[in-house]
């Protein structure tokens, strides 16, 4: 008896097959902003999301109470941004089930995040700062920026950790866009910041945000579980786990559990 | 037949909690038959303020779901919530029908196996665990009468107390706890204790007695996933204006912010 049990609903699902032409997509993307006074901001999170969870969510829940505290940034959307297959990385579902799973999540949960699919659709691996730089493509030269009073600038920062970067990638992430790090406990982030050179030289383009619950829900432990037969219930949006089921991910291969 | 610990209190339905309809026992989702008389039928009630209830609490009962799928010996035939009463007077209590409708709101909009019973919230008096547990005793088996097995035969319905490790943690604390209560929980009953990365709790059962007494009753689930979503920091964060999104079912965010729950005292 599988112990992942179908919970049933009825979605109306944007078909988003990669054979239907790429559109990037600004449907909760404000055309005026609030607050004059603020820099109009986008939050971009790059990652495998294989699948998607309730930490990915709430990374970005974080994010908007942090920034409704500061008087610096009007955060207008944020976007999700799943990784081309080619990244080639364990574990990784096709991307267009990951692309969907997100939007799932997103279309079912969420009222101002979206998720892009460009770098996904992309045939070779996309560095991320070339994602920014795409993002600023499409926000800034293609839609124009957003309207102030005054020319304001304008920023996208993403999250992350700093993995393995080259140094222009980090100059060009750190320093042209900005990065929002959402602080796991006991990692000790200010100290990483003080003894990384280029962080440390673009510190106020990080954001530190510490996280307060302690959420380790990881996208590995939710295959492995899928793949044992055990539950995924509460870990990510019921829609996301009947998505895994109807498809068969994650299971073993060569298994008889079809 | 009655108890062997006997309620206090009993019968005063309305006084606290501000309950507007009569109490009757949940027990729409336990079948009348179960499905394999090689295994012993199981039910599990976790105990709590659930001020609000949050996906952890969830999480606990389908992490032991699968914890008696993979042992031989119990079918799970269902699980209860049993939020405590008002009378407990823990700080941060919402109302004891708030806090029902809220656990009810969780498992309707999420979970086919998982009932609330308000029986405890209802009373007038705090009652203790072990005699919550004889009350549920006494409405699966004596009521109920049991379930029967495929073969037709009537079987008694085993009764554990779900709980995480620092409610194991309090059976060590001075004065918490009466040893014949915790004779009759664990040893009469059982427990199903879902175990906190960091805490060590077979060497807490090797040092305590009578829980080493019963050692057989008292099943621990490794948490594997590390998700402590904690009821004290989401009224925290409902106060302080912040987003509790993701946390718990989004029926209950809603319930919290139509009912003004958890809002600074003006």
């Amino acid at each position: 008896m599988s112990a992942i049990k179908r919970v049933s609903t009825p979605y109306e699902l944007t078909p988003l097959s990669f054979d239907t032409p790429y559109e990037f997509p600004r449907h909760f993307l404000p055309s005026v902003m609030k607050d004059d006074s603020k820099i109009p901001l986008v939050l971009v999170a790059c990652g495998s999301f294989s699948p998607v969870t309730y930490l990915h969510l709430r990374m970005f829940e974080m994010a908007q109470d942090h920034f409704k505290e500061r008087n610096e940034f009007e955060l207008l959307t944020g976007y999700y941004s799943p990784v081309s297959d080619h990244y080639m990385k364990e574990g990784l579902a096709k991307a267009e089930d990951r692309v969907k799973m997100c939007q799932l999540a997103v279309e079912t949960t969420s009222d101002w995040l979206m998720v892009d699919s460009w770098e996904p659709r992309q045939t070779t691996y996309q560095r991320t700062a070339v994602v920014l730089d795409h993002f600023d493509d499409e926000l800034n030269k293609v839609g124009g920026g957003i309207a102030t009073a005054s020319a304001g600038g304008d920023l996208i920062a993403s999250f992350g950790h700093p993995g393995v970067w080259a140094p222009n990638d980090l100059h060009h992430i750190v320093g042209h866009y900005g990065c929002v790090i959402i602080e796991r406990t006991g990692t000790d982030v200010y100290g990483f910041l003080l003894s990384h050179d280029i962080l440390y030289q673009h510190r106020m383009n990080v954001t530190v945000i510490k996280q307060l619950i302690h959420n380790d829900i990881s996208s590995t432990k939710i295959r492995l579980f899928v793949k044992r037969g055990m539950s995924i219930k509460y870990l990510l949006p019921n829609p996301v786990i009947d998505y895994i089921h109807a498809h068969g991910l994650y299971w073993p291969r060569n298994s008889s559990n079809q | 037949m009655a108890s062997t610990l006997k309620a206090k209190g009993f019968g005063d339905d309305n006084i606290l909690g501000e309950f507007h309809d009569s109490y009757s026992f949940p027990r729409q989702l336990i079948p009348e038959t179960m499905n394999d008389d090689s295994k012993i039928p199981l039910v599990i009630v976790a105990c709590g303020s659930y001020s609000p209830i949050t996906y952890l609490h969830l999480r606990m009962f389908e992490m032991a779901r699968d914890h008696f799928n993979e042992r031989e010996g119990y079918e799970l035939i269902a699980g209860y919530f049993s939020p405590v009463s008002d009378a407990y007077m823990k700080e941060g209590l919402a109302k004891a029908s708030h806090r029902v409708k809220m656990c009810q709101l969780a498992v309707d909009s999420t979970s086919d196996w998982l009932m609330v019973d308000s029986w405890e919230s209802r009373q007038s008096m705090y009652q203790r665990t072990a005699v919550v547990l004889d009350h549920f005793d006494y409405e699966l088996n004596q009521v109920g009468g049991g379930i029967k097995t495929q073969s037709g035969e009537i079987r008694k319905i085993k009764i554990m107390l779900l709980a995480g490790g620092d409610l194991m943690a309090s059976f060590g604390h001075p004065g918490v706890w009466t040893s014949e209560d915790l004779h009759h929980i664990v040893g009469r009953y059982g427990c199903v204790i879902i175990e906190r990365t960091g805490t060590d709790v077979y060497g807490f059962l090797l040092s305590h007695d009578i829980l080493y007494q019963h050692r057989m009753n008292v099943l621990i689930i490794k948490q594997l996933i590390h998700n402590d979503i904690s009821s004290t920091k989401i009224r925290l964060f409902v106060k302080r204006g912040m987003s509790i999104k993701y946390l718990l079912p989004n029926p209950v965010i809603d319930y919290i912010s139509d009912h003004r729950l958890y809002l600074p005292e003006l």
